[in-house]
């Protein structure tokens, strides 16, 4: 079975540290619910888990087993078994969904698959996850809608079938029946072995996935780490109790909205 | 459909599908109200191509360009109500060098031209798509795509001009190019010249390198940078097959797009 092992990581972004010395284990097999205030350092540590070219990693370790993760680039991290389910998947205009999608596939086999063999596996997936089979033959996420995007995040958790699978906000903009297909999903993955650390600010995603150990990140650090108790605790109280009974500032998050949606903006507008 | 092949001899062109597959100097017109679809694969150099699209005449033209060409000229003009779509697939090795003029000289004639153009290695490429508008109520758009690696230079001009009593026309000037390497070198100009107030006139230039976010997210599927970057340039480049018919062209575009990268 294997084990991701994270010690002592920090890592900035622009010069700023956001990780501040994370130590955390996830064992193969094991559903982990990772909580924690929004600007904390949640969604950083999924991306510098997966080598975003963004995050510098500036001490501590990242282990895969034997594997030294940092000194791994992204694929070969992807190969290795991390896959990272993103909260804002990149629209990719031109780029085919089933040719991204097979190339994915391709990229672990020996022998690249056939295109009739593919196809049924496409077509299995995408009916599992009630997606129309057209969205195959779109350009890879655009003009998806944000329950589309995330279900496309799911197929491919299917396809590649990782051995830990991190999950950010994957339940975010889905409906009731869409999180209940996802759910499913990742029940039957569950079932399957893999491993899940997940993200979500909503306990209807954690009461259908039953996680089986809670973390909280709080300023760059992991300050709780015990049994499903803890989300329940959370989704009721906040993070109230963490301050009153851990001794824990909570630091406030910047505000970075307007950076972000102008940067993001342009980038569409200079590729598209 | 077989397609008609285009001699010195036929000038006229009736309501049809042809090809032009070499040529000097050549001169065109269609029929009044006809329907043409024109496809030339083999630009020469110094060579001169002059095409009149008749009044009511609707033109397909799609032009691929898969070796060097010192200096190759095509000059449209068209009618009233005429209209032209125009695809030019350049994946020549090495230098091109290719001025396209169209004139919009009577009332409602429209011109919509795209091009992809992909420079590696010591490639030079110089393309210019102008248009002018001579008449009230004309049509133009041009979409340059472009890619540049290695130490390449891909140069895209094009002057979108609408002149004097030209009212209620519109035109739009757009110039992108994607830059893969420190050397290489790319310049988008897009010009607009305006000599009319009741018109709507946009131009957009963009130079940039290959999106990091994207990049990023073809690499975490275990899909290699090289094969992410392929994929996404051949994103970029591949909407011009959507102006050629036919299946054995779209496939050499594609294995010429993909022996290049």
């Amino acid at each position: 079975m294997s084990v991701l092992k994270i010690t002592n990581l920090h890592a900035s972004v622009e010069g700023k540290e956001i990780l501040k010395g994370v130590n955390l284990m996830i064992n193969e097999g094991e559903t982990v619910a990772m909580l924690g205030p929004n600007g904390h350092g949640k969604s950083t540590l999924f991306n510098v888990l997966m080598g975003h070219p963004k995050y510098q990693v500036t001490e501590g370790s990242i282990y895969f087993d034997d594997k030294d993760v940092l000194s791994l680039t992204t694929d070969e991290r992807s190969k290795l078994g991390l896959f990272l389910g993103m909260q804002l998947p990149s629209e990719i205009p031109g780029v085919i969904n089933s040719d991204f999608l097979k190339a994915a596939v391709n990229a672990r086999r020996e022998k690249p698959i056939s295109t009739y063999n593919f196809y049924k596996l496409l077509n299995k997936v995408t009916t599992e996850l009630k997606m129309p089979f057209d969205l195959a033959t779109r350009s890879l996420n655009e003009g998806f809608s944000g329950g589309e995007k995330k279900r496309n995040e799911i197929l491919q958790l299917e396809l590649l079938e990782p051995k830990i699978a991190l999950l950010d906000e994957i339940d975010s903009g889905l409906d009731v029946d869409a999180m209940q297909v996802v759910a499913d999903v990742i029940r039957k993955e569950q079932a399957n072995g893999r491993g899940f650390l997940i993200i979500s600010h909503y306990a209807r995603l954690y009461d259908l996935v039953k996680p089986t150990r809670a973390v909280v990140m709080i300023n760059g650090r992991i300050v709780l780490d015990g049994g499903p108790e803890i989300f329940k605790r959370i989704d009721q109280n906040g993070y109230e109790f963490i301050k009153t009974e851990y001794g824990v500032e909570i630091d406030k998050e910047e505000q970075e909205m307007n950076k972000v949606s102008i940067g993001s903006c342009a980038v569409r507008e200079a590729i598209k | 459909m077989e397609r008609i092949r285009i001699t010195k001899e036929n000038k006229m062109l009736k309501s049809g599908e042809y090809f032009i597959d070499s040529f000097d100097n050549i001169d065109l017109q269609t029929e009044v109200n006809s329907e043409c679809d024109i496809l030339l694969t083999n630009l020469s150099d110094s060579s001169l191509l002059k095409l009149l699209i008749n009044k009511d005449s609707k033109v397909t033209f799609s032009v691929l360009a898969d070796k060097q060409i010192n200096n190759a000229n095509i000059r449209i003009l068209l009618k009233s109500n005429a209209s032209i779509d125009g695809y030019f697939a350049d994946f020549s090795k090495e230098a091109i060098n290719l001025n396209c003029t169209i004139d919009l000289d009577e009332e409602g004639a429209a011109a919509n031209f795209r091009l992809a153009s992909l420079a590696a290695k010591n490639d030079v490429k110089k393309i210019d798509v102008s248009i002018n508008h001579n008449s009230p109520r004309t049509y133009g758009k041009v979409d340059n795509y472009g890619v540049c690696k290695d130490d390449a230079k891909i140069t895209f001009l094009g002057t979108s001009y609408i002149l004097h009593g030209a009212v209620k026309s519109k035109t739009q000037q757009n110039a992108k190019i994607m830059v893969f390497d420190k050397a290489s070198n790319a310049i988008a100009k897009p010009i607009l010249k305006i000599d009319e107030n009741d018109i709507e006139a946009s131009h957009a230039a963009v130079v940039g390198k290959i999106n990091d976010e994207h990049l990023f997210y073809l690499t975490s599927r275990g899909i290699d940078e090289a094969t992410a970057k392929e994929l996404i340039t051949f994103g970029y480049l591949k909407p011009i097959l959507s102006g050629f018919k036919e299946e054995q062209i779209k496939e050499h575009i594609s294995s010429l797009i993909e022996g290049r990268m």
